[in-house]
């Protein structure tokens, strides 16, 4: 009953005219610049917050929060119209999206993604209140080897993303793995693989390749024919049919609480939680060989877990003081600068400012969604201008998005040989989404094992030994089994479906 | 019928982004100061980037937008902050090291940017005499803390434990080359202990080596103040002393290390402004006057301390002297860590 009078208390504050108005125009900026590649939340919350020195604290934080779910949202826009996810979250999104785009359903897929954004959003709000407090030490249980063997459990979602050879699949997971050993090595600062160069110290990074890999060769392949069959050009609907929705309730539900799981374990990303629940959802389907194809419950769980994640993230901020993720600490410094200190006190030396948080979340992302249906008919409509129009405009976002990052041409370089290898990917059959999720996996998985066999003076019974580890570790092994059945049982469906089609 | 409905839906959505669009630019406008000062040949004649070596959200990168902010308003020029993180903030650093010598990329240097990497790490693309030094703006006290769980109650303790048994004590560390692991390697060499010796399991960090310490999954660490504040204020984890010259108000129960009676621990994170070599003399008083201005202004000072900043002013000659020596010290640590040959 306290944390729904303290909710309440929280929805007055929001509730004023002047507060809607800023978390209306963080949202609004977060899915303008979350649309562009390269410039996302991270960068704009911080080139705004001391513009926010101005605004009370509570207006300040609602508005630069309203940005990052904003832009977490604003992502997965590019990501199924033309195929370049803006950020590592929408990755799993440009999966099923884009080829629902070139079916000429761009209005259901981005109108799912609001949909399940706002509902898996909305969900795990309620998990934030009710769990924060005791989340916060589950959280902190969580050493190096657990961090490990919950990345062992991400690396094996590879299997699901392989495609049509397994062969094929694990090299190009190798491939990532390889790419992410580039640089400057976590744990002394000593260069792997740079050649002296200062570039290549920097390491690989990851927006260059994911342009490089999914949407310059999309558009490479698109000019080899005529090119104006790319999107189907009749759109269907705007808006996700009925029996969309009903597909789609259990992934949205089930996307909020693997989201917001994951989302609060300090060091991992929306990336790992979008990809997770898109893995559990093609698992568990009957139709396990739609996906990748134009599978709707793809677009529902990658986006729905990724804004699940986003509220996770706030568990750990609030009740630890400790950031997750990069917009999480430029969010922490705007906190700070507003003389609010995030820590284990906040709770209880700021309650009003934390529940008007809380509270603003939920009205933003109702703004979010008012915000967005409206603009998925524009936005569809943008796949009606003719591919040879379109497909330079692509490129030059690719590049833009490369170069935002870092500000380096460098990135920029490294798009264009993606670019390259990418195409020569696509043409060789090898699959391009497991290289992208072992470049975010690896380095994740390097330092927690490099850690951890510290901590363990070189054992690896460490792994074993730990029950949440071991945990991770059994569903791991789960995980491939459970990959490699619904493998087979695409592969029976889709061949009986060919049959089907031959009679 | 329906094609044109589709089509008087698109334009009207059409004007309604030209209309967003348009109020994006006033906001752009509003948000950036009008670049046309015509101020002939006196710097900054044009806009002045500021480098910050890391991503945004960290100690380097909210110092130097506030000190953005303020310099845009007094130079009437626009200053702007170019985030190059990566490589441990050597490759944003060397950028700088790299840049035409005329004052308008200049780079927020740290103490491990400027000292550490040169001294520990081998092929790094700069030295520490590779930049104009321009001047120090602040310090952040480096603190020795354990678990709130932690039986030690004082650094005393906590070293005669660790001295008894090294093999049994694993430390936190953002980086083998960072200010965490030095402060640790000064500390057991001044008490004995070859720093080898003490496990030190290096996080991707300050973030995460907080969280580990919290967790309980390393024994103590030694990260900057307001890292560990909060933590240490609501009772999850214990100061048990710091490098600070003097008591700090916001641990004032807390002492120093040389009162604590380790005067050998006194590593200082340190934040301040370098360009590449031979800057104009123009350029390096512009700088310094600046800052020292900006440090005396209340408004300025107030949100440096928010973001956990100690002003600690150094003029050009003072904060190169300041650095050389620490770059002398980091080589002879680095060596004990055996990082570099």
């Amino acid at each position: 009953m306290e944390i729904i009078q303290q909710l309440a208390a929280g929805f007055t504050t929001v509730l004023s005219p002047i507060n809607i108005y800023y978390c209306f125009i963080g949202v609004f900026i977060g899915t303008l610049v979350g649309v562009l590649p390269g410039i996302g939340a991270t960068v704009s919350i911080a080139i705004l917050t001391p513009i926010t020195l101005g605004l009370g604290p509570t207006a300040a934080i609602i508005m630069l929060s309203g940005i990052y779910y904003g832009a977490m949202y604003g992502g997965s826009t590019t990501a199924i119209l033309v195929n370049i996810p803006g950020e590592a979250a929408s990755v799993a999104t440009a999966l099923d999206g884009y080829q629902m785009a070139r079916q000429g359903k761009a209005g259901p897929a981005l109108g799912m993604s609001a949909i399940s954004s706002f509902v898996a959003g909305t969900l795990s709000l309620v998990l934030l209140m009710t769990l924060a407090v005791p989340l916060a030490s589950y959280a902190l249980r969580f050493g190096p080897p657990e961090y490990f063997s919950l990345m062992v459990l991400g690396l094996t979602i590879v299997v699901s993303l392989v495609g049509k050879s397994m062969v094929k699949g694990l090299l190009a997971g190798i491939f990532g793995m390889l790419l992410a050993t580039i640089g400057m090595e976590p744990l002394t600062g000593q260069s792997r693989f740079t050649f002296n160069s200062v570039d290549l110290m920097a390491g690989i990074d990851f927006v260059a390749v994911v342009v490089g890999l999914f949407a310059i060769p999309e558009v490479l392949e698109n000019m080899e024919g005529p090119a104006l069959e790319v999107y189907q050009a009749r759109l269907k609907n705007l808006f996700p049919s009925r029996r969309d929705l009903r597909r789609t309730g259990w992934p949205m539900i089930r996307s909020a609480f693997i989201g917001f799981f994951i989302g609060v374990l300090p060091g991992s990303s929306g990336a790992v939680a979008a990809f997770m629940a898109y893995n559990v959802e093609k698992n568990i389907s009957r139709h396990p060989e739609r996906f990748g194809e134009g599978a709707i419950e793809g677009v529902a769980a990658s986006e729905g877990a990724n804004n699940a994640a986003v509220n996770g993230a706030m568990v750990p901020l609030l009740s630890l003081g400790i950031p997750v993720s990069p917009p999480m600490a430029v969010l922490i410094g705007a906190f700070m600068i507003h003389g609010l200190r995030p820590g284990p006190l906040l709770f209880d030396k700021s309650p009003e400012f934390v529940w008007a948080l809380i509270a603003s979340m939920y009205v933003g992302n109702v703004i979010l969604l008012i915000l967005n249906l409206p603009l998925v008919g524009l936005w569809a409509q943008l796949i009606r201008v003719p591919y040879p129009y379109l497909a330079p405009g692509i490129m030059v976002l690719c590049f833009l998005g490369a170069y935002g990052i870092r500000h380096s041409f460098f990135d920029v370089a490294v798009a264009f040989a993606m670019g390259i290898v990418g195409y020569a990917m696509r043409k060789l059959e090898y699959p391009a989404a497991p290289v992208v999720l072992a470049l975010i996996l690896s380095p994740m998985l390097e330092d927690a094992l490099r850690q951890s066999l510290t901590i363990s003076k070189g054992s690896l019974g460490i792994f074993v030994t730990r029950p949440i580890s071991l945990t991770l570790l059994v569903l791991a092994a789960i995980s491939v089994i459970l990959s490699i059945y619904s493998r087979r049982k695409g592969r029976k469906a889709s061949a009986a479906f060919i049959e089907e089609d031959n009679t | 019928m329906k094609g044109e409905r589709i089509m008087r839906t698109y334009t009207s959505l059409l004007s309604k982004l030209t209309c967003l669009a348009i109020f994006l630019g006033g906001l752009g406008g509003f948000l950036t100061p009008a670049a046309e000062c015509v101020a002939a040949s006196a710097y900054p004649a044009k806009p002045v980037q500021i480098v910050v070596a890391f991503a945004p959200g960290g100690s380097s990168d909210q110092v130097s937008r506030l000190l953005a902010t303020y310099l845009s308003k007094k130079w009437g020029q626009p200053v702007s902050v170019v985030n190059k993180p990566g490589g441990g903030g050597v490759v944003g650093t060397a950028a700088v090291a790299q840049a035409s010598p005329d004052g308008y990329m200049v780079n927020n240097g740290q103490i491990n940017t400027l000292a550490f990497a040169p001294a520990a790490q081998t092929n790094n693309p700069y030295n520490w005499d590779s930049f104009t030094y321009l001047a120090r703006i602040g310090v952040t006290p480096s603190v020795l803390t354990v678990n709130a769980n932690s039986p030690y109650k004082t650094a005393k303790e906590l070293v005669e434990a660790v001295r008894k048994d090294p093999d049994k004590f694993k430390t936190g560390v953002s980086g083998l080359a960072g200010t965490g692991a030095f402060g640790i390697a000064q500390l057991l060499q001044s008490a004995g202990v070859d720093p080898a010796r003490v496990d030190m399991v290096s996080f991707n960090g300050g973030v995460l080596v907080i969280t580990n310490l919290a967790g309980g999954h390393v024994d103590f660490v030694a990260q900057q103040l307001p890292e560990v504040l909060e933590m240490v204020r609501a009772g999850r984890l214990r100061a048990l002393m710091h490098t600070n010259a003097v008591r700090l108000k916001e641990l004032p129960d807390v002492p120093t290390s040389v009162e604590a009676g380790f005067p050998a621990y006194n590593v200082m994170p340190a934040s301040g402004y370098v360009g590449p070599p031979n800057l104009p003399q123009e350029v390096v008083a512009k700088w310094e006057t600046s800052i020292a201005e900006a440090l005396n202004d209340a408004e300025f000072a107030a949100s440096l301390e928010k973001v956990g900043l100690i002003a600690a002013y150094q003029n050009a000659r003072e904060y190169r002297a300041w650095t050389e020596e620490q770059y002398k010290s980091a080589q002879k640590i680095a060596a004990s860590l055996g990082l570099k040959k």
